[in-house]
């Protein structure tokens, strides 16, 4: 078996007092495209950034290709490499100088360089954007040229923090397709961070869900997708079946996810602050260790779990009728 | 108020003229100037650069130091400048008093602090998204301290014309170590102040005129120059 | 992008030549002397034929009088020329200055305002006219600067026995041009060598008549002293020595004698050097 692209074991980062990222074991395989999803603050970004080596740790290793990164010379690494932001910067010049600009940086001569630039927005889909100042590009554009400036270097991997979030609807798709052309044909490993669950579904050979700076065994529970919207000054998530009451968010959300332990059952209503109560009927129950996960319909399918005690002591079963309480700032938005 | 009207036309008396006092007055003052400037410049960049770009208990300071440097009197740098070039200083015996020379160094003194300073503001407002991508690219320290000055370039500008402006106005420590003697140290500067105290004060505008329309050159100059470097 | 490469070596070039252009040409001497005997004229026309002869470019600095001694003092110049006796003997007594000699002398003139309200035009003396002054409470500017000027100035008073102080009595510590500018402004009176004031008057600057002159306690005499090369080995002792003597020559003497009487109809030195030159 041929070695990992990338290797991680007990990577922890800490800012501030607080862990944003804590993942006892990850591996990328080489030559496919990993899609890191997780909402805002998940530790996405962080982890895009500790393996372009822009980052380190505060504890814990990385492997690239077998090789201990901290043994190994970090700007040789880094050449085999590139990030490309989620807002990407463009020097204040033309295209073809920015697009250059990775060359210049390893010495290459101007005849190779012509040919990689010419190469490199042929790929995006930019030929005859040469002479066009940084400044005068869409969105999608901007970031279409940070690509080709990053595939000017050749790169054995290429990672993308939301490379689509800031890019208008039409350039969504070019993107998305110039991405799974460049691994397939050029059988880059391509890592992209992002919060749009069925962009990392469309896109990714695997998904990597990110939560609080862990890894989610399995994607985010009670994951709905929906719209948000504003009731007087109340911001609510509408499933189609139940509206959730959430924090207000600038940004548009399209998914939320309640996790099942930030939701505490009862029989009767109980009051609380908590802005979200529903009545619903178990309809499943299952054994999950020390915890007992139990689905109920309440509207839409939650699950939530209980302590084997609690479980017993409310005398829960299939066909209970419970009352499901839980705060709007447990509930994850994407 | 006359003076004004005589002034200007006197001075385009003079220009038209060719005057050839006027001329190496003139030329003298760009000379000294701009040497002082660039070598201001050559300093003062990359000394902002490093302290805008870098981190270290007393940063606010040595920013106070040089933002308050550059209100320094001219004639108070003159003094300093005359105590260290005069045959009682440590500099004596290198002559550097009375001549062009010792002009271009008070006017070194004068400019850098202005460059440092705005090179420092210039620095800090540069997005921190330049050095990532500089370093992601693969860009050494110095092609990503270039790169940053690259993108600040409007900015520096403005600073080494500010510096420009400081010197080619000013007269206090021009007199002082210049000693403004005729045709060898005698700037637009000091034969204004010279044609005033003579109460000639037509000439003393007249003089004052051609120093603006030789800034404003200067500065046209400079703004086209840095355009072209797109 | 080929035209913007050739115009910065263009400019770098001519910069680098530019540096080099400060280098100096042939021997110089330096001379310190006083604001106003630069401002009258003189050494236009008293220095040229010296560099012409001996081969040598002056530096002239035109300073105030104190000034002028100090670089004098510290060795930055070659040879002073002062209108400050008491001043200068001062200088070669303490050892900084060798040779000194009398060069010509000018003479300063008491002027007013046309209306003479301190009635100053009936003194006999100048420290009776000064002492009008003080009774009057008539404003005075002073040079207040310690040139040769003011301190003139000073000796009037001590021989009149007063001291001026008062909202009339203003010191503007500046130079002869100046004040007389601002005494013709507030029509004050105020004390000053003829050079400058005909100077001033001839250029239509002012417009004050002279109220009072030709006390000998007026008379401003001129020296020229060389620098002390036993204290300053550097200093260029011999074209000091050089232009002393072309000073107080018959020739340098007649040129001092002549000049003036063009321009205002009477010659503002008078040469004491040589009898008859």
């Amino acid at each position: 078996m041929d070695t990992f692209q990338f290797e991680i074991r007990d990577l922890t980062k800490v800012y501030n007092g607080k862990t944003v990222l804590d993942i006892p074991h990850l591996t990328i395989k080489k030559g496919s495209i990993y899609g890191a999803m997780g909402p805002n603050g998940s530790g996405k970004t962080t982890l895009l950034s500790i393996l372009s080596l822009l980052l380190s740790p505060t504890s814990g290793k990385i492997y690239f290709e077998g090789i201990d990164i901290d043994e190994a010379d970090k700007h040789l690494l880094r050449q085999k490499m590139t990030l490309v932001l989620q807002n990407p910067f463009l020097f204040s010049t033309t295209v073809e100088k920015n697009v250059a600009y990775g060359l210049k940086a390893r010495g290459i001569k101007k005849a190779e360089r012509k040919k990689r630039i010419m190469e490199c927005l042929e790929l995006v889909g930019l030929e005859g954007f040469e002479k066009r100042r940084a400044g005068e590009l869409s969105g999608g554009e901007t970031q279409r040229v940070a690509i080709a400036r990053a595939l000017t270097l050749y790169p054995k991997v290429l990672l993308l923090d939301e490379p689509t979030a800031n890019v208008d609807r039409g350039s969504v798709d070019v993107l998305e397709r110039l991405l799974k052309e460049l691994n397939q044909r050029f059988r880059i490993t391509i890592i992209l961070a992002t919060h749009d669950i069925n962009q990392a579904y469309r896109l990714a050979d695997e998904v990597i869900s990110l939560f609080g700076g862990k890894i989610a065994k399995s994607p985010a529970e009670n994951l709905f997708k929906g719209r948000g919207l504003r009731e007087k000054n109340i911001f609510l998530f509408d499933t189609g079946r139940i509206k959730v009451a959430i924090l207000p968010e600038s940004d548009e959300v399209s998914h939320i996810s309640i996790p099942p332990e930030a939701v505490i059952i009862s029989h009767k209503p109980i009051s609380t602050s908590a802005r979200n109560s529903f009545s619903g009927e178990i309809y499943q129950v299952a054994d999950g260790g020390d915890s007992v996960s139990l689905l109920v319909d309440a509207g839409e399918k939650l699950t939530v779990k209980v302590t084997k005690k609690s479980f017993q002591e409310m005398r829960l079963n299939v066909g209970s009728r419970v009352y499901l309480t839980f705060k709007s700032s447990s509930v994850e938005v994407f | 108020m006359e003076y004004i009207v005589e002034g200007i036309r006197h001075a385009l008396r003079l220009i038209v003229s060719l005057d050839s006092e006027i001329f190496s007055i003139v030329l003298l003052s760009l000379k000294v100037s701009t040497i002082a400037t660039f070598l201001s410049s050559l300093v003062g960049v990359p000394v902002g650069f490093f302290i805008g770009a870098s981190e270290f208990w007393g940063k606010k300071l040595l920013v106070t130091i040089f933002n308050t440097l550059m209100a320094f009197p001219t004639v108070v740098v003159g003094l300093l400048v005359y105590s260290f070039i005069s045959r009682q200083g440590p500099l004596g015996p290198l002559g550097l008093l009375f001549t062009p020379r010792a002009m271009v160094i008070g006017q070194f003194i004068l400019a850098t602090p202005i460059i440092v300073a705005l090179t420092i503001a210039a620095t800090q407002v540069i997005d921190p998204r330049v050095k990532l991508t500089a370093m992601t690219l693969g860009a050494g320290p110095l092609r990503t301290a270039i790169t940053i000055l690259s993108e600040a370039r409007f900015a520096l500008t403005a600073g080494v014309v500010a510096g420009f402006g400081r010197v080619i106005g000013e007269v206090g420590c021009a007199m002082m170590v210049g000693g403004n003697i005729r045709g060898y140290t005698r700037t637009m500067t000091t034969a204004i102040a010279l044609e005033t105290a003579k109460g000639e004060f037509g000439f003393g505008l007249a003089l004052g005129f051609i120093l603006l329309v030789v800034a404003f050159s200067v500065n046209i100059l400079l703004h086209w120059l840095q355009s072209k470097r797109d | 992008m080929k035209l913007k490469r050739y115009l910065e070596l263009t400019l770098v070039t001519l910069f680098v030549l530019l540096s080099f252009s400060f280098v100096l040409a042939g021997e110089r001497l330096r001379l310190s002397t006083t604001t106003s005997t630069e401002n009258s004229g003189l050494l236009d026309v008293l220095l040229p034929p010296f560099e012409k002869i001996f081969n040598v470019k002056m530096d002239v600095i035109p300073v105030g009088t104190g000034k002028a001694l100090k670089l004098a003092e510290n060795g930055d110049v070659d040879v002073t020329m002062v209108h400050a006796r008491s001043l200068e003997d001062k200088f070669v007594a303490e050892g900084y200055g060798v040779n000194r000699r009398d060069v010509m002398y000018n003479d300063f003139v008491i002027i007013g305002p046309e209306s003479d309200p301190a009635r100053v035009k009936s003194a006999k003396t100048a420290d009776e006219a000064f002492n009008l002054i003080v009774r009057n409470r008539a404003t005075f500017i002073s040079r207040g600067d310690r040139s040769g000027t003011h301190l003139k100035e000073l000796t009037i008073w001590e021989k009149a026995g007063l001291k001026p102080s008062g909202k009339w009595y203003l010191e503007a510590g500046k130079g002869m041009g100046e004040v007389l500018t601002m005494a013709n402004e507030k029509r004050a009176y105020t004390i000053a060598d003829r050079g400058t004031y005909l100077a001033f008057m001839g250029g239509r600057k002012i417009s004050l008549p002279v109220i009072f002159e030709g006390d000998p306690i007026l008379f401003n005499p001129y020296g020229i002293i060389a620098v002390n090369p036993a204290k300053y080995p550097h200093v260029n002792y011999v074209k000091a020595m050089a232009l002393i003597g072309w000073v107080t020559s018959r020739r340098g003497q007649k040129i001092i004698k002549e000049f003036g009487k063009d321009k205002f109809g009477q010659p503002l030195f008078i040469p004491v050097a040589v009898p008859n030159p």
